[in-house]
């Protein structure tokens, strides 16, 4: 055997392995036996030529050829048809304190019944819940919860109301829609944990169907969007207006990230356009960011940082900000704006104290809105 | 060529030398310098280590391959414009590697998955490793085609700068101005050595920025981590630490992973509340890691306790002394308080103390050094030291709100490794950090109870507190996690310091975070069956040694087998070795090097005696390689600690002698017929390149280390073999 005839072997016995090796490895890594997903017809969605669709529920506008999948990871063009791979497939199910939600302003000291699917429609580098979201649908393991079964579920667990939560509700409208109607018989409230990456036309649907939304505010520039969420601000500004101009509640969460959206004048900005556009009494939460996913090393943000975020959306005129994930930290508590006594005295997920009258202040009647019974 | 002889009158002997013995020292303290770095900017845990070693070799020997060019005459000036060159790209690849993140437009803070790590590694690989790597060639021609003593030169070379950078710089300064040492260093004495005439220029702009990095690492170091403001930073002989402050809040970094965030208390309360308040009556408690993270403090809520912490570094402590406010740290002033500065394993084996709770304040086992922690021989050590009912408790990260298969089967390895010692099932409480707790007493994660406990003791706690407990054990989340374990443990794998199965199941969850390859990659080696990886290679390679020898009976290229199996052997040895003496004998910085000396010693003594011998040894091979094998056998029983802490030692230098004898010996035989003098080290170099990759990415992970050597004495049985048929004709 010659040099030459020695590198020829060589280049081709890499060149196969490495040409077979992806495929090998994808079929070896890919789950063992069928993934448990669906195959019920998605709503929102147009039909092109050539089994091509475009998908209408969120801004990203997926047009997908036949068998591929939307950015999402679980909703799929089927010939033409397109589908969602997690109706009725939960891959996560726990009963939560509303206030870990949070919701401040509904049925506070109640437990939520709070699942999700797979998939989400953005993807922040920070995300709590990456195992389920940053993945395609048979990358978690799913079991059979229908729409009505999760709502007999939470009544059977004593939960006023279902959190539609962790990854992204969007990209399981359908399931959620529909559950949030069964919901709805049983007199079992529905509410949405959202990052509002969503269009007007569903949005507007859904908010006839469920009585809270929760918005994850992530910060207040395009380029923050783009940079570690990959997504955009305008549409989730618009998804906050809707929600405020219905009768659906709406709480927003601005999770306070160290040197990328935590500068004052960005937090001012977002606080006096909250307070114009979706209203002064729109609960605003500064939630305290920890370590997690992908900027597991980003430090802890400084209780002065959410401190003065909260002074400054208070000085904006919003009237009920609220600090998070600083448990026993007073401004988890609600103040009444008329007196300035604590109607609703938190510590951590625990109520310690309710004083409040039929929606209002018990000590100087001033109307707290909320969803309280 | 121009050959070199001694004596002749225009060159010292010594200064003849040099170049190859420089040559050695500067692809050591290169690579030592440069993975120091590596690891600090991409988190590195095994797999990269493995892959950045591996680049190097391939690299080195991809370089040794090239042939020089035809009719150059005089080796010197490329000799010094390549020694040159290479402390430019040293320096240059430390500021690559230093900004890394930002040319990857990304956070500093921002974890990468193997994919950047792999890519920078084979950059930085073909721009340093490659060209030192022919620079092996051309000391060859310098030295009259000597390629045995090139070899001698340049692994006595590479000894020394094992010696002198772990032990005279790495403790005393910081990695840049150790790099600027070795490179301003190495482009003096290649001035003194070579009198280059022309690439003057080259070598002074070596010095040059040799001398910058000296003085810019702080800077560098503030730039880099902009947005972020560093305020200290420190290399110590264990990693690089890092100190972020952001208003009141400050951070401390060890390469790459926080060891602490204050004030923050979550970590800290979960560390060790759930164990404290399983017992009315600790009063000694052992605390390994998390001296300077506040965990201290929450012991020392509890009356009578008293309280040891070990800290591997103590430059972790006297930095967070520095940077916090002294009443942060107070309480390691705490007479009850006693700090030591070593090995956290090691100081548990060799105390006479039992406790009423250890609690462990590590990060998850995500190389084989901190799995050490959580292995059967460890709780087993830990059961010794612990008082009738005392609780041992550590803190793994994970997934709150959904338990992924690939969570299920880490946390069930290490719970299944805790009841091999601890009978009753240890408990795990839910959360993004997951508690796991393990006592031959009763265990409680009744919320009313422990928070009774609280108010009882009137502990100001916050996470760990009643507000927060009932949603914290929610029954739902303890029994959905519960059950998962259940189903996860029947898989049964024990977690063992030389078979690291939690480290493999870890590093599959550290790759599911990035949505490359390396996933894939992991999942589907852990889904190959054992047989196809360990015993089918061994025999494709059976097979193809059968045919290469009847292709090369007589050519002079069939002695590159035994040489290629030497490469094999050698690097993969030394990291079984290296991995198993930590896990014997603790983590004790300067013991690693000292290995390594061993083995280059090793080698030079094997190599000279190759050397002397006046004809080529065809005769000598079937007796090396025999003795490969016997060591291997030596190496498989010695494992487990047997004879003490010399017999590693031994073991490598009998390795190094039987290396360095063989490629000496199989290289003369090869360059009898084939005048390349950087075939055969570059063949050696290939091989280690192809060993260390398997043995770190695949086998040392999914099989363990017994295996791998048991593997390597077949492979070297087959090289045996194939050298007593060959050398027969």
């Amino acid at each position: 055997m010659n040099r030459r005839s020695f590198l020829r072997g060589a280049a081709g016995a890499g060149l196969a392995v490495g040409a077979g090796l992806p495929a090998l490895c994808a079929r070896l890594a890919a789950q063992t036996g069928r993934p448990n997903l669906s195959r019920v017809e998605a709503r929102y969605y147009v039909k092109l030529p050539d089994r091509e669709i475009e998908c209408r529920l969120c801004p990203r506008l997926c047009r997908l050829g036949d068998k591929e999948r939307g950015y999402c990871g679980v909703r799929e063009n089927q010939g033409g048809v397109y589908y969602t791979l997690v109706y009725g497939k939960a891959c996560s199910l726990n009963v939560d304190p509303i206030e870990k939600k949070p919701f401040f302003h509904v049925l506070p000291g109640t437990t939520a019944l709070s699942m999700a699917t797979a998939g989400c429609n953005v993807n922040c580098k920070f995300c709590q819940n990456w195992e389920i979201s940053q993945v395609r649908a048979e990358q978690v393991e799913h079991f059979d919860l229908p729409p009505e079964a999760a709502a007999a579920k939470a009544v059977s667990a004593g939960c006023p109301s279902i959190a539609y939560t962790y990854s992204e509700p969007t990209v399981f409208f359908e399931y959620m829609y529909d559950t949030a109607l069964q919901a709805r018989r049983r007199g079992v409230r529905s509410l949405v944990v959202t990052g509002g990456h969503i269009n007007p036309e569903p949005l507007a649907d859904l908010l006839a169907v469920v009585d809270a939304v929760k918005v994850d505010l992530k910060g207040f520039t395009e380029g923050f969007y783009k940079a570690y969420v990959r997504g955009a601000l305008k549409p989730v500004l618009e998804a906050i207006r809707t929600v405020a101009k219905s009768e659906a509640w709406l709480e927003i969460v601005y999770l306070v990230i160290p040197t990328l959206n935590d500068r004052p004048e960005d937090i001012r900005e977002m606080a006096r356009w909250v307070g114009n556009e979706a209203g002064a009494d729109v609960p605003l939460h500064f939630s305290r960011f920890h370590p997690m996913y992908l900027m597991k090393n980003l430090p802890p943000t400084p209780l002065s940082t959410l401190e003065a975020a909260r002074e400054t959306a208070l000085g904006q005129g919003l009237r009920f900000v609220y600090i998070g994930n600083v448990p026993g930290h007073e401004a988890e508590s609600t103040y009444c704006p008329g007196c300035g006594q604590a109607v609703i005295k938190r510590v951590g997920y625990s109520i310690e104290a309710v004083r409040l009258k039929k929606g209002k202040c018990a000590s100087c009647g001033t109307a707290i809105p909320g969803i309280w019974a | 060529m121009r050959i070199v002889r001694d004596g002749d009158p225009r060159h010292l002997g010594l200064s003849a030398r040099l170049p190859a013995f420089l040559l050695g020292f500067m692809a050591a303290s290169f690579q030592v310098y440069l993975l120091r770095e590596f690891s600090a900017e991409f988190t590195g845990n095994e797999l990269t280590f493995g892959f950045v070693l591996g680049a190097w070799l391939l690299w080195g020997g991809l370089g040794s391959l090239v042939r020089p060019r035809r009719g150059a005459v005089r080796p010197e000036p490329r000799l010094a414009r390549l020694y040159g060159g290479a402390v430019i790209l040293f320096c240059g690849g430390l500021v690559l590697l230093r900004f890394s993140h930002k040319l990857m437009g990304i956070l500093p803070a921002e974890a990468t998955g193997l994919v950047p790590a792999l890519g920078f590694a084979l950059v930085l690989g073909l721009f340093l490793s490659f060209p030192l790597g022919h620079a092996f060639v051309l000391n060859a021609g310098f030295l009259g085609d000597d390629v045995g003593l090139v070899y001698i030169l340049e692994s006595a070379g590479a000894a020394a700068a094992g010696l002198i950078v772990h032990f005279l710089l790495i403790p005393r300064m910081s990695n840049w101005l150790g790099a600027a040492i070795v490179g301003g260093g190495a482009a003096i004495l290649t001035l003194v050595a070579l009198r280059p005439r022309r690439s003057k220029a080259i070598l002074a702009a070596a010095l040059l920025l040799s001398a910058g990095l000296a003085i810019s690492d702080r800077t560098a170091l503030k730039a880099a981590w902009k947005p972020l403001d560093l305020v200290d930073a420190e290399d110590t002989p264990y990693g690089k630490l890092l100190v972020i402050r952001n208003a009141e809040q400050v951070t401390l970094f060890d390469n790459g992973l926080a060891v602490f965030s204050r004030p923050d208390v979550g970590a800290a309360e979960d560390a060790v509340h759930f164990a404290m308040l399983q017992r009315d009556d600790v009063e000694r408690v052992l605390l390994v890691g998390g001296t300077a993270s506040g965990c201290v403090e929450e012991v020392l809520k509890y009356p009578g306790v008293r309280v040891d912490c070990v800290e591997l570094d103590p430059a972790v402590v006297r930095l967070a002394r520095k940077q916090l406010p002294p009443a942060a740290l107070a309480a390691l002033d705490d007479p009850r308080v006693h700090v030591f500065a070593q090995d956290g394993r090691a100081f548990l084996e060799r105390t006479a103390e039992r406790y009423n709770a250890v609690l462990l304040n590590l990060p998850d086992p995500s190389t084989t050094q901190i799995n050490r922690y959580y292995t059967r021989e460890f709780f087993a050590e830990v059961r010794k030291k612990l008082e009738p009912g005392g609780v041992l408790s550590f803190v793994l990260t994970g997934p709150e709100n959904y338990v992924s298969g690939a969570f299920s089967r880490y946390l069930a390895s290490i719970v299944w490794t805790l009841l091999d010692v601890f009978p009753p099932q240890p408990v795990v409480v839910p959360g993004p950090g997951v508690v796991v707790l393990a006592s031959d007493g009763p265990l409680s994660l009744d919320p009313e109870l422990l928070s009774a406990k609280i108010a009882r003791l009137g502990l100001e706690t916050t996470y760990v507190s009643p507000a927060m407990l009932p949603a914290r054990l929610d029954p739902g989340r303890v029994d959905r996690l519960t059950l998962t374990l259940t189903v996860a443990a029947a898989e049964g794998r024990i977690n063992r310091d030389l078979v690291p199965v939690s480290y493999y199941f870890q590093s599959l969850l550290w790759a599911g975070q990035f949505r490359g390859i390396e996933a894939r990659l992991l999942v589907a080696a852990g889904r190959i069956p054992r047989a196809w990886i360990l015993d089918a290679p061994l025999a494709l390679i059976a097979l193809a040694l059968a045919v290469l020898a009847c292709r090369l009976r007589r050519s002079a290229a069939r002695f590159l087998v035994p040489v290629a199996v030497m490469g094999i052997t050698s690097i993969v040895v030394e990291v079984a070795v290296f991995i198993a003496f930590q896990a014997n004998f603790g983590y004790v910085y300067g013991k690693i090097p000292l290995l390594l000396a061993a083995f280059m010693a090793g080698l030079v003594i094997g190599a000279v005696l190759g050397r002397r011998r006046k004809r080529p040894g065809q005769a000598d091979l079937p007796f090396v390689q025999g003795g490969f094998v016997l060591l291997l056998a030596a190496t498989l029983g010695a494992l487990p600690g047997r004879g003490g802490e010399p017999v590693p030692f031994v073991l490598l230098a009998g390795f190094g002698a039987l290396s360095g004898y063989l490629f000496v010996a199989a290289n003369r035989l090869v360059l009898r017929e084939t005048p390349h003098p950087g075939l055969g080290y570059g063949v050696d170099l290939i091989a280690s390149f192809a060993g260390v990759v398997v043995a770190s990415a695949l086998i040392i992970p999914l099989f363990g280390i017994p295996a791998l050597i048991l593997r390597l004495a077949v492979l070297n049985i087959l090289g045996l073999a194939f050298v007593m048929v060959t050398s027969s004709r």
